[in-house]
């Protein structure tokens, strides 16, 4: 009888947060929230200027019964100055963690948000709450004090590759034509190139934007061959590296100076405007590309009959591993972090309405839009976009009107099911898997491009100069201004003095303390 | 003998009563520019005070705490203070040893057209690039100093050797900094001059005809004393803002080849302050700035209350 008891006892009490704890929806509140964001431009590809016109924000506010009033900003620029500026703040800051530089904690000194429990979470949140209490992802949510600030924007699924949407892609028709593979070494990469080149393509590779020569170091697509994780941050077994500071950059620097010299890439890489390098990738002036996977959403269009884009992966390390690194989102992505600022009334409400895009029928609309306009749930009970967002007869984009339809810009949870819906072409989809399989989660510091906040004003002053000096000097020593050989001592000599060694404590000591408080 | 009668002057109350009933209307246009000073020059001024302080948004300007001149040593000890002064001062007086005497140039020229329609449709096509965004601007200069551009194709054909785009280059920075300028701006600041021209007595011409002054004596002679002070004023605001060369066009045409002759106080001061929202560093600098530019202004007015016998005070 006692054992009977205690099991009916143990079974209410699972039951009882499941139970008590659940958030009807419409909560048909008389309140208005007020939230301040950053604009995505994207949705006037969709042929709306502000989201409050959306048909997706409609929907999300209408079912969670909870009125909004927003004000988008066009850039953190405008947003930190309106923030400044305010005597009182909107209920909700949706931002960028990093928005300040220190990030969360910086806020929280200036008393711009308010710490969130795990009690106001499951009691207002708590379908958000299922989702994030664990380990994978609090521990880019906690912060060092061990407290919570802000609910988290944009979390990806365990294992999910849609973090990972930015690298190479080929023509798969030159290709062929040239009789060569898509590469994985820097060898092949090489040779590709150099093919492309005999074959009268005038610039083998191109970037999409014209700093993106650097991102694609930053982000290690071509760093591994020569040993160097990526040109920025990155720890190994918990010791801070910056790649522009190591040793094997200057073999990584070595290689790019080749590419350039014998004209595999742009003359005028740092300076092309994004649409000539783009209109390159398509007329055939150039071969392969590095940018967004979304891009070819854009560009399928120019495509002749018998052209088409093959993704190639992060090259390969000398003894055959897959790319050390990679450019991929955390599994929390900095961006849209919902902070509840001190002078919002009804926490709660903000609470239940960021937890409905973690519903079910939230996710719904977040991810999909309206029934019966936006998508429609197939046979097989699979939602899928109908032709308003794939074919839209305005000729809106896909992105632009999913942007808009449904809520994909918004928090919520990202995982590979939406990655068909998203991205009708399979290449797109492998692209994903492929840039996925680098060693980069071994690599990543997590929570990345954070400083301790003591150490703020004195890295912000020490990191702006130096940035500038790196930025620079990659430069010159992939053109050939600066040599390689002679002037590389005086590079790292001039980074020392410039404070390269304080700055490595800094973000030791930082990387440091997130990893005790993580309990690494 | 002489007697000096000296008149009572009314009271000031008085005067300004007489003067606002004869004037009443100029008053009251003047009343919006009043208010706009008020409220954005003046207002503000008050919040300079965060160059002193380590300004936090929600703690207000009082609340955050003094850090004396904290803010303009960091600037000073800056890696590249040197530089960024050095380039600053190499755009704004390539921009006042060029710039600005085509615009009076461009203006006598025009003031020399007869026919009316054709000197108007000179005028129109000539400040229409005025009212482009900068951001179109620079992308339009991108694509003309690119490798396949049509400026780099025309310094080809003439025999340099150039094969890739001109903002590669360092020493091109600032030639096409201040070329672009002027022909952006060149239609909309002659217009000041234009007013002035008009300004001047037709008498003075038809006397100087009548003494046998030519065409280019007359420019010389008539024309140029006429709108001396208008030149002159501009000058010494535009010396005023020696120090001030804005960040937007800066950011959108240099890159990491042209930092070394592109970057300037402002974009330096967008990167740190803006983007890091470190506001007191950046009202440090404007504070610096302005009170180069003030003495600048100064002295400027100095030597042209010396020179030419006009100044702006």
């Amino acid at each position: 009888m006692k054992k009977l008891m205690s099991l009916v006892l143990a079974i209410l009490v699972l039951a009882l947060p499941v139970a008590s704890f659940a958030v009807e929806y419409p909560v048909n509140s008389d309140k208005t929230i007020t939230i301040w964001k950053l604009l995505d431009g994207s949705i006037a590809e969709g042929g709306y200027t502000t989201s409050m016109d959306t048909p997706g924000f409609k929907a999300w506010t209408e079912a969670a019964g909870i009125k909004v009033e927003l004000q988008e900003f066009n850039d953190n620029d405008a947003l930190r100055l309106a923030i400044s500026a305010a005597s009182t703040l909107p209920d909700v800051i949706q931002a960028d963690k990093n928005l300040f530089t220190g990030g969360i904690m910086t806020m929280v000194a200036d008393d711009l948000v308010i710490e969130i429990t795990p009690e106001m979470l499951e009691a207002n949140a708590p379908d958000y709450w299922a989702f994030v209490n664990n380990d994978t992802y609090m521990k880019e949510i906690v912060q060092l004090d061990g407290n919570m600030y802000g609910l988290a924007g944009h979390v990806f699924e365990p294992g999910s590759v849609f973090r990972y949407w930015r690298g190479f892609f080929y023509r798969g028709d030159l290709l062929a034509k040239v009789g060569k593979e898509v590469p994985t070494t820097a060898e092949e990469f090489y040779d590709v190139l150099v093919a492309f080149k005999n074959a009268g393509i005038k610039t083998p590779l191109v970037f999409q934007g014209s700093g993106d020569l650097a991102e694609s170091m930053k982000n290690g697509d071509v760093t591994s061959p020569f040993g160097l994780v990526n040109a920025a941050e990155y720890h190994i077994d918990g010791v801070f590296h910056y790649g522009a500071y190591e040793a094997e950059y200057k073999e990584v620097l070595r290689f790019w100076k080749k590419l350039f010299t014998e004209g595999l890439i742009s003359v005028d890489y740092m300076s092309m405007e994004g649409s000539v390098a783009q209109a390159s990738i398509c007329n055939g002036d150039a071969g392969a590309f590095y940018g967004n996977n979304s891009r070819l959403n854009t560009f399928k269009g120019a495509l002749k009959e018998g052209e088409f884009f093959v993704p190639g992966p992060g090259l390969k390390t000398a003894d055959g591993q897959n790319a050390m690194f990679s450019f991929a989102d955390p599994m929390v992505s900095s961006s849209d972090f919902a902070f509840i600022t001190p002078d919002c009334e009804n926490p709660e409400l903000v609470l239940n309405l960021y937890n409905f895009l973690f519903t079910e029928q939230g996710k719904l609309i977040r991810d999909f839009g309206v029934e019966g306009e936006s998508y429609v749930i197939g046979d097989d009970g699979i939602p899928a976009y109908t032709e308003l967002v794939t074919n839209n007869p305005n000729g809106y984009s896909l992105d632009g009107t999913a942007r808009s339809w449904a809520l994909i810009n918004w928090p919520g949870i990202h995982g590979d099911y939406q990655l068909a819906a998203r991205h009708p072409e399979k290449t797109q989809v492998a692209a994903y898997e492929l840039w996925g399989s680098s060693q980069a989660d071994t690599y990543r510091i997590v929570p990345g491009n954070t400083i301790l906040e003591e150490y703020a004003d004195e890295y912000a002053t020490l990191w702006t100069d130096i940035s500038l000096y790196i930025n620079e000097s990659r430069a010159k020593f992939i053109n050939g201004e600066l040599d390689l050989d002679a002037d590389w001592d005086n590079y790292i000599q001039t980074l020392n003095k410039m404070g390269m060694e304080r700055v490595y404590e800094m973000k030791q000591a930082t990387v440091d303390a997130y990893n005790a408080a993580a309990g690494k | 003998m002489s007697t000096t009668i000296k008149v009572k002057k009314k009271p000031l109350g008085l005067r300004l009563k007489k003067d606002f009933s004869n004037f009443g209307g100029a008053y009251l246009m003047g009343i919006p520019v009043l208010v706009f000073y008020v409220l954005f020059h003046y207002k503000p001024l008050f919040g300079a005070l965060i160059a002193f302080k380590d300004y936090k948004p929600r703690r207000g300007i009082w609340g955050s705490p003094w850090v004396g001149f904290k803010h303009f040593q960091s600037f000073f000890d800056s890696f590249y203070f040197g530089r960024l002064i050095g380039n600053t001062l190499t755009i704004s007086l390539a921009g006042l040893l060029f710039a600005f005497p085509i615009a009076i140039i461009f203006a006598l020229l025009i003031n020399e057209i007869q026919n009316n329609k054709f000197k108007r449709s000179v005028q129109t096509i000539s400040y229409m690039p005025h009212f482009i965004s900068t951001v179109v601007i620079c992308s339009m200069i991108r694509l003309f100093v690119d490798s396949n551009g049509f400026i780099v194709a025309i310094l080809e054909a003439v025999g340099f050797n150039i094969g890739q785009s001109l903002l590669n280059l360092p020493n091109a920075f600032v030639p096409i900094y201040v070329l672009s300028d002027i022909w952006q701006q060149t239609g909309w600041n002659c217009i000041i001059y234009l007013a002035a021209l008009g300004g001047i007595d037709p008498e003075l011409y038809e006397a100087a005809r009548i003494d046998g002054a030519n065409r280019w004596k007359q420019t010389l002679h008539v024309t140029l004393p006429g709108i001396l002070e208008t030149v002159v004023l501009l000058l010494i605001l535009r010396v005023g803002s020696l120090m001030g060369v804005g960040h937007e066009k800066i950011i959108l045409l240099y890159n990491d080849y042209t930092m070394e002759t592109a970057d300037v106080i402002s974009s330096y001061v967008y990167r740190r302050g803006l983007i890091n929202g470190d506001y007191s560093f950046s009202a440090a600098v404007g504070l610096f700035n302005s009170a180069i530019n003030f003495a600048l202004v100064v002295i400027a007015n100095k030597i042209s209350n010396k020179v030419t016998g006009s100044g702006i005070f």
